[in-house]
């Protein structure tokens, strides 16, 4: 019991470490594009990407088999062409957990961005840097501590993540069942021992991740 | 030296649409472009500057085309080389005072680290007196230490000409009348061509060698600045001066001599000469100013007048002071020009180039410098 519990809560921070790396990333890309570009279409982009936000995650999870699912648009062709089934595997639920995380990091990436002062990145370029230089070295510094509190957010939401999860990957003990879904598993199943101890563990783990994150935040904030 | 600008803009807003049109060429070591806020002026700067793209026109600083919309060059503003003071001054609030100053000195994705040491930037530090403050953040800073730390940035990586955006509007009062004596005496120092934006008539006075005039996004008059304003007088405000600087000069006063209104101060200078100056009487008692006391008398170039044969001239000005000419430059509409003083020292004067060409000054020869004892601003240091 206690060797698959361990596996399951390994599984659990894999997929939300995962889902939060790759969200950092995506995040504050297009949050970056949102505060800072002008384009056809800004408010149309943001609003379908702020979308998991207000789905049910059960109609995230019906989305996401329709297009990654053996017979979706994306997922038939990743699996002609590459032979890679997404479907019940553990990939699989990290791409339901960076999705339904993902309006979380974009929202704070983009206000971050938003508070950056153009002028700072202006006396950077007057002062000879380049578009590259000039947001490593001035506006992501500057948004950073908006977007660890965003990355945060998405690591706890990642970890909690349970009905697009449980849709795209299933509940396969060991390789695709999460900490979220082996309480479900266990409160239907009767086991209320084994459900209380993976409540528990749950909650241990949530609040050292949030004291990390207390810890952690002040320092970037000081800057 | 010179900047050919020749710019069309329109920028457009919910509540308004703002066309821009301003066309002038300087060769002035200082052009101050002068307008309330909205003229224009701070779109003109950007452009100049590389970071405002104009729809049409053309920019050029010496041979070097910026901008040229007809033939589609926009050099971007990372390599212009243009020093840029901002009016807020910008400084990076993650970077302490070094790493803002070396901020330029280093291409590359990485800022400079907390402890950089760099022999411009140690340089630059002794020269604009931040060294003790070299490791606080620009939040620590007082008003007239960020705009040091912002020029000293500006100057670090050896600009060809300084763009200055409202350089003291961040400031309160007093410090400002400061802020402006120390900015005149660097821009003396440095050999760049200066143009400054402001709406303030006391930044016309001290820094417009050449005068644009801006309003409603055109260029409405252009010519000398500090002849602009011929009959604004310089007094002492409660011990802050209001005056151009160009000439200073030290020395104790010798003798007090009270008149029916005004008292009239003969100045011992440290170079040897005397000169004479008019106080009113409240000046002189809040300045405490008696034969013994050590006090400056600062002179506009602009009030000064030159002769080249003094011999047989009688003149109701109390001051000449004869010298040797050392420097003359030529602007597009004044020339300035600087005498060496016998006992060392030197004096400025600003005329009209048509003044200069009469005269035939030039290095070498001798000229005396003419002002009136009411042109002479007295003060003693606070």
């Amino acid at each position: 019991m206690d060797a698959s519990i361990a596996v399951t809560l390994i599984l659990t921070l894999k997929v939300a470490a995962w889902a939060t790396a790759i969200n950092l990333v995506l995040g504050s890309a297009v949050g970056w594009l949102l505060a800072r570009r002008h384009f056809a279409g800004r408010d149309l982009v943001d609003a379908v990407l702020t979308l998991p936000l207000v789905l049910p995650p059960t109609v995230l999870g019906y989305y996401l088999l329709v297009i990654i699912g053996k017979r979706g648009w994306l997922g038939s062709w990743l699996n002609q062409s590459f032979g890679i089934n997404l479907i019940f595997t553990w990939q699989g639920a990290v791409i339901a957990a960076t999705i339904v995380a993902f309006p979380l990091i974009l929202r704070s990436a983009r206000t971050a961005f938003e508070s950056v002062d153009p002028q700072l990145e202006q006396a950077a370029r007057v002062l000879g840097l380049n578009e590259w230089a000039l947001f490593f070295r001035v506006t992501l510094p500057m948004a950073w501590p908006g977007i660890l509190g965003g990355t945060l957010l998405v690591f706890a939401r990642a970890l909690g993540e349970f009905g697009a999860t449980l849709m795209v990957a299933g509940s396969i003990p060991g390789r695709t069942q999460t900490l979220s879904i082996a309480v479900f598993e266990a409160v239907q199943a009767g086991q209320d021992d084994m459900a209380t101890f993976l409540v528990a563990i749950t909650s241990i783990v949530c609040v050292t991740v949030l004291l990390a994150a207390g810890r952690l935040a002040p320092r970037s904030g000081a800057r | 030296m010179s900047f050919h600008v020749d710019i069309r803009k329109t920028v457009r807003s919910a509540e308004r649409q703002f066309r821009l049109a301003v066309r002038f060429d300087t060769r002035a070591r200082r052009t101050v472009i002068y307008g309330p806020s909205g003229a224009g002026k701070s779109l003109t700067l950007q452009a100049l500057a590389g970071l405002l793209t104009p729809d049409a026109g053309r920019i050029a600083f010496d041979d070097d085309v910026l901008f040229d919309a007809a033939a589609g060059v926009d050099v971007p503003a990372r390599a212009r080389r243009f020093g840029y003071l901002f009016q807020d001054y910008a400084l990076f609030p993650h970077l302490n005072v070094r790493q803002n100053i070396a901020f330029g000195l280093r291409a590359g994705w990485r800022n400079p680290p907390r402890n950089v040491a760099d022999e411009q930037l140690e340089s630059s530090l002794r020269a604009f007196e931040l060294r003790e403050v070299a490791a606080q953040r620009p939040s620590e800073l007082s008003g007239g230490q960020r705009q040091r730390v912002a020029l000293a940035r500006a100057l670090v990586h050896s600009p060809r000409a300084l763009l200055l955006d409202e350089p003291f509007s961040a400031l309160d009062p007093a410090l400002r009348e400061r802020m402006r004596l120390e900015l005149d005496e660097l821009l003396e120092r440095i050999d760049i061509p200066v143009i400054m934006i402001t709406h303030d008539p006391d930044d016309l006075r001290w820094f417009g060698e050449t005068a644009l005039h801006l309003r409603d996004g055109a260029i409405v008059e252009a010519g000398a600045g500090s002849g602009a304003h011929p009959d604004s007088q310089p007094d002492i405000d409660g011990g802050v001066m209001k005056t151009s600087a160009r000439n200073q000069f030290t020395g104790t006063v010798h003798t007090v001599r009270a008149g029916a209104i005004n008292d009239e101060i003969d100045l011992a200078l440290d170079g040897g000469q005397h000169i004479v100056a008019t106080v009113t009487r409240e000046s002189r008692d809040e300045l405490g100013l008696a034969p013994g006391t050590r006090a400056f008398a600062l002179v506009k170039a602009s009030s000064v007048i030159l002769m080249t044969d003094a011999a047989d001239v009688r003149l109701s000005a109390r001051n000449q002071l004869a010298g040797t000419v050392s420097k003359v430059v030529r602007g597009a509409v004044n020339t300035e020009v600087t005498l060496d003083l016998p006992g060392g020292g030197s004096v400025a004067a600003i005329i009209t180039n048509d003044s200069a060409t009469a005269l035939a000054l030039s290095p070498g020869g001798a000229a005396t410098a003419v002002f009136k004892a009411s042109s002479v601003v007295v003060g003693v240091a606070a």
